[in-house]
């Protein structure tokens, strides 16, 4: 009897998590879905199930006339961009906020923490106002300096908290041990911070990545990024849904492969300061 | 090798708390001075202070009879191991002995020669390839010795090393550590809270206190252990060194036929300390008619038989720990101010905890009534009001 009551039990929770499941990936499958499908298939009723998945509108998202293509270079150039220029500001902040006393230093704080929940698309105007000032705007470096209002500020406060469980003594030891203040942090804090320095590259990346609003005011044709170019498809006489599939998958692929391969650090990164070690 | 001193320093932190008033303390080439203190004594801020990791507010560092006190932590050829060890953990064993070589730009084959030979010194050969998280506690603790030992330098500044290890290995590892520094002979500057290891390991030993004015002084007495458990230059120090802690019993001293009398506030009679104390502290003749503390240790009072000995006393409860046995009993406190001068019967009844060491055979049940008697000869006095010893 209690075998029994078990069993039904562990069956409600394993179709309970497989129904979690289907709510998170569906939309991810129904986009693989939607870029292999025959176009006239996408909206049938009934649903058409069973199909001929066809390369056709990946081949013409990014091969020929592969119209996406220098999209998913540019999208790839203004993430990496964004993440080179974050690192060396974010880093030495955070490691300013966490290891000097400083008048100010919980409002500089609470400074950073007013930026990121300010939304970005109230700014969307005085970007490009000021962009077109100085003579940027379509330009790569454009986007990559914008990007930083949203990254740095996440950046700095993620990677304070790792500084901060890197214990004082340890680079007291050093300089002790005849290192210089440069050489301390060199080889010493960052080694050990390394975790944190992956996991707020990968979330600056994703998050410049996914952006659309700032390019779609600071880019032009030939700067386009991929969510622009996805945009695009939904033209006034109708959207070509396969094409968007196509784009929707190559603009997933990137963010996913590096979660998938740097999981652990996410893990850590999320759950950091959570509890105390 | 080098000597250590400290000129009238005083640090006051950005929050306004003294840490440090007036300190004057000297080390001799290849001393090992111990300090000790309770916490909040500015032990470990005046070893910080050596070491350049806390600025001074005033006065001077010397190393080696060269001004230390604005000189980088990096250039003062100091070596520091800390409480929690600091090892670098990203590092195995090999790179955390090396890695202050290198700061030194040494070559590697000195930094070889160096690491092996101090890893040898320590039995680290077989860990050298290990990364601290797979060493035990006592690994670890010698491991961050041998960093500090592998750059030879002028001082060893050690932030209690051996709180973080259990009872046990903390004595075995306190051997080793005397056996260590008596063989390496390196001026060392040693920070404990634990006065047994104080008194076990230090050539001489500065007890400091905390202050909270700037004309006080930290340091109460600096001198070899013995000096200190034997005559303690005050209060502070006396009650602190000794464990159990010495028995402090307030009394007013007056001439008797055969030397001192002194009168504890609620007994019938005085106590008749002898001729003999007369001699061996003159300075009592000064306080006749005056109170004054009698420090009492516990291994200063003997059990004796109905007739003879100096006090009848009453066993408030026992203590065995095997080797020693302890004895509880209680005399009336002396009346503070408000009280003299008040009818004895109305004066509030208090009375005080005094511990006697007995030897464990010997110890009387709870609640009989003992003799005891008092060696007078090593009773301590002290003045109520300054707390200094009357000698």
């Amino acid at each position: 009897m209690r075998k029994g009551k078990h069993l039904l039990r562990t069956s409600l929770i394993y179709a309970g998590l497989l129904l979690i499941l289907l709510v998170f990936v569906g939309p991810i499958l129904w986009f693989i879905l939607l870029a292999v499908r025959p176009s006239e298939t996408v909206f049938a009723v009934p649903p058409v199930l069973l199909f001929k998945p066809s390369p056709a509108a990946f081949q013409a998202t990014f091969i020929d006339p592969g119209t996406n293509r220098h999209q998913l270079f540019n999208s790839l150039i203004v993430a990496g961009g964004a993440v080179l220029l974050n690192l060396p500001f974010s880093f030495p902040a955070a490691y300013a906020l966490s290891r000097f006393r400083m008048r100010g230093r919980k409002n500089i704080m609470l400074w950073y923490l007013g930026l990121l929940m300010a939304p970005p698309v109230a700014f969307l105007i005085p970007y490009f106002v000021l962009m077109s000032r100085i003579g940027l705007s379509g330009t790569y470096l454009a986007m990559i300096l914008i990007m930083q209002t949203i990254t740095i500020p996440f950046s700095v406060w993620l990677m304070k908290s790792f500084i901060d469980e890197v214990p004082v003594e340890l680079e007291e030891a050093a300089r002790v041990d005849g290192a210089k203040w440069h050489r301390v942090i060199y080889r010493i804090t960052l080694p050990l911070v390394r975790p944190g320095l992956i996991v707020t590259s990968m979330f600056a990346f994703v998050f410049s990545w996914n952006n659309a609003a700032f390019p779609l005011v600071l880019s032009n044709q030939k700067t386009a990024t991929l969510p622009i170019g996805t945009l695009s498809y939904f033209a006034t006489a109708g959207a070509t849904w396969t094409f968007i599939g196509a784009a929707a998958v190559a603009a997933m692929l990137p963010p996913m492969i590096i979660f998938l391969v740097l999981d652990r650090y996410v893990v850590r990164g999320l759950t950091f300061g959570s509890i105390k070690g | 090798m080098a000597s250590l001193g400290f000129e009238n320093v005083s640090k006051r932190f950005h929050d306004g708390t003294l840490a440090l008033a007036q300190v004057d303390l000297d080390i001799a080439h290849g001393e090992f001075m111990v300090l000790v203190g309770p916490s909040g004594c500015g032990k470990t801020t005046l070893l910080r202070s050596a070491a350049g990791r806390e600025e001074i507010t005033s006065g001077e560092i010397r190393l080696g009879g060269r001004v230390v006190t604005d000189v980088d932590p990096s250039e003062r050829d100091v070596a520091m191991v800390f409480q929690n060890y600091a090892l670098y953990p990203h590092m195995t064993v090999r790179q955390n002995l090396a890695f202050g070589l290198e700061q030194r730009r040494l070559p590697r084959a000195e930094i070889a020669k160096r690491v092996a030979a101090t890893a040898s010194t320590l039995g680290l050969e077989r860990l050298l390839d290990r990364k601290p998280a797979a060493l035990s506690g006592g690994q670890r603790q010698r491991v961050a010795m041998g960093r500090a030992i592998v750059r030879e330098p002028a001082c060893f500044l050690m932030d209690e090393p051996l709180s973080n290890l259990d009872a046990n290995l903390r004595v075995q590892m306190r051997s080793e550590l005397k056996l260590l520094n008596a063989k390496l002979g390196v001026t060392t500057l040693y920070v404990t809270h634990d006065q047994v290891e104080a008194m076990t390991m230090g050539d001489r030993v500065a007890v400091l206190s905390p202050v909270s004015h700037p004309n006080d002084h930290n340091l109460q007495q600096c001198a070899p252990p013995a000096e200190l458990y034997n005559n303690p230059a005050n209060l502070f120090v006396a009650g602190f060194i000794g464990s159990p802690a010495m028995n402090f019993v307030r009394a007013r001293v007056e001439r008797g036929g055969d030397g001192p009398e002194l009168w504890i506030s609620g007994l019938p009679s005085p106590l008749r300390a002898g001729a003999r104390v007369a001699a061996l502290r003159p300075g009592l003749e000064r306080w006749q008619g005056r109170p004054v503390i009698l420090g009492i240790r516990p291994e200063f009072f003997s059990l004796v038989a109905v007739g003879q000995g100096d006090l009848d006393v009453d066993v408030v409860m026992i203590e065995m720990t095997g080797a020693d046995g302890y004895l509880h009993f209680e005399l009336p406190v002396a009346p503070g101010p408000i009280e003299i001068g008040l009818a004895e019967e109305t004066i509030p009844h208090r009375r005080q905890q005094v511990t006697a060491r007995i030897e464990p055979k010997l110890l009387p049940r709870a609640g009989t009534r003992v003799r005891l008697a008092i060696d007078f000869a090593r009773t301590h006095f002290f003045d109520p009001d300054a707390g200094l010893a009357i000698c």
